[in-house]
């Protein structure tokens, strides 16, 4: 589960928030939704540790987010990047930087088989496929990893209705997976639990 | 043993004229390089000068404290250089660079002074300090090309590292690939000098001992040596840098120092 008490976050030149608190519970699915710069990839990088409210506090699965724990917390999650444009060259170096075991790989395979994405993952390398099945892929390998809270920055930007469809479909067959995402895509947010406007 | 032919003031003056034909090729192709070339001329005979003199005295004296005392004035200027050609800020880097210098130099003078030349006196100047000064001087050049692409690297693409620290399993694993690609491009260049040393050039050390009149087996066996003190010298003294001064360049999140880069 994940707890955030009264978290106020800014910026010298924007304002994210103010005494913000919500639960998410095991599970449960939530989207930040709101206009482009409003901060909602900034409130995934505070649950990651990358970014320090200016007070508040943050539970995630009972341990208080801190510089002792947040390795163990780290360790509880994956996170798709927005654009996921990371300069990696093919599918085979993504699973070597992320030091997959055998199982991991064979799931990796079948993520991308469910996401549509395994002939540009086996065949292709990254600068010759599109950005959204970049994004696709990068999440098979990110789902492989097997952990339990998943954070997904802007997960249906370069998606068609279809692939969408694919993503629903393979993230329903993940049983108690905790989703925090960002998005202002329609029927992303209708497919969450809920919803936090910012 | 023959006496080496000295260089007379004339002859040294007479070599600066060869600087004619670079320079006019410069200003013929419009190189901007000229001042800086003209600059890095008047400080080397300055430099070298200032060195011949001290090291006169130096070795004169032969005094282990004042041979130390040198060399750690050449650990410290090689660090604040690195940090410098690195575009480093000198307050989160100077200390864990001049350790590494300093620990690569105490490993490498123990062994090759102590074990494997046997000398009676280790801080013997004629040996202490031009072994530590070549050592020195290749490790620096090939620690700011690994520093500078570690932390290049990191700056450019922090949204792998990032990537990696969340849906990697450690810390020490998210900054793998960046350690390796500095490793290899640090000591790639090392590695080719060395596959080629004695084809198609002959290193300066061994040059200068054949026309100081040694045998060349006796120099090549010292070139042997050197480029070995060398090549272990360089390879410590960049990982060590990289491992200490990860412990300078995180908070202790992990996220990359705002203010470790010069603006």
């Amino acid at each position: 589960m994940i707890k955030c008490e009264k978290i106020n976050l800014s910026f010298p030149k924007q304002f994210i928030c103010k005494d913000l608190s919500f639960e998410v519970f095991a599970g449960e699915s939530i989207c930040f939704s709101g206009p482009s710069g409003k901060g909602k990839s900034s409130l995934l990088k505070v649950l990651m540790g990358f970014i320090t409210p200016q007070s508040g506090n943050i539970q995630i699965d009972g341990l208080e987010l801190n510089s002792d724990t947040i390795a163990a917390i780290r360790n509880k999650m994956i996170w798709l990047p927005q654009n996921s444009n990371l300069p990696v060259d093919s599918a085979n170096e993504l699973s070597d930087l992320l030091q997959m075991n055998a199982k991991q790989v064979e799931r990796f395979q079948q993520f991308q088989d469910q996401l549509g994405v395994r002939e540009c993952g086996d065949d292709k390398s990254f600068a010759e496929i599109s950005g959204g099945q970049k994004q696709r892929i990068v999440l098979a390998a990110c789902l492989s990893l097997d952990r339990s809270i998943i954070l997904l920055d802007e997960p249906v930007s370069a998606l068609d209705d279809y692939s969408i469809d694919l993503l629903f479909a393979t993230l329903n067959s993940l049983p108690n997976k905790t989703i925090v995402s960002t998005s202002h895509n329609k029927k992303w947010i209708d497919y969450c639990n809920r919803t936090i406007e910012l | 043993m023959k006496e080496i032919v000295d260089i007379g003031i004339g002859s040294l003056a007479l070599g600066f004229l060869l600087m004619i034909i670079p320079i006019a090729g410069f200003i013929y192709f419009k190189v901007k390089i000229v001042k800086e070339t003209v600059i890095a001329l008047i400080r080397m005979v300055i430099q070298l000068s200032l060195v011949a003199f001290y090291l006169e005295y130096i070795f004169a004296w032969n005094n282990a404290w004042v041979n130390v005392i040198w060399v750690c004035v050449m650990i410290l200027v090689g660090a604040f250089t690195t940090i410098k050609r690195a575009g480093l800020t000198y307050r989160f880097f100077i200390l864990p660079f001049a350790i590494s210098g300093f620990i690569s130099i105490l490993i490498l003078d123990a062994f090759f002074l102590g074990f494997v030349i046997h000398l009676d006196y280790v801080f013997d100047a004629r040996y202490f300090i031009p072994i530590s000064g070549m050592v020195l001087g290749n490790a620096l050049n090939h620690n700011i090309v690994g520093i500078s692409n570690y932390f290049g690297r990191l700056a450019k693409e922090q949204d792998l590292y990032y990537f990696l620290l969340v849906n990697g399993d450690s810390r020490k694993n998210s900054l793998a690939p960046f350690i390796r690609s500095a490793i290899k491009s640090g000591l790639n260049p090392l590695i080719a000098t060395m596959s080629v040393i004695g084809l198609i050039s002959l290193p300066g050390m061994m040059t200068g001992q054949i026309l100081g009149g040694s045998s060349p087996m006796v120099a090549i066996k010292y070139q042997i040596l050197i480029m070995l003190a060398i090549f272990v010298g360089c390879s410590i003294n960049l990982m060590l840098s990289i491992l200490l001064a990860n412990r300078f360049a995180f908070d202790s999140f992990g996220r990359i120092k705002a203010n470790l880069f010069k603006k």
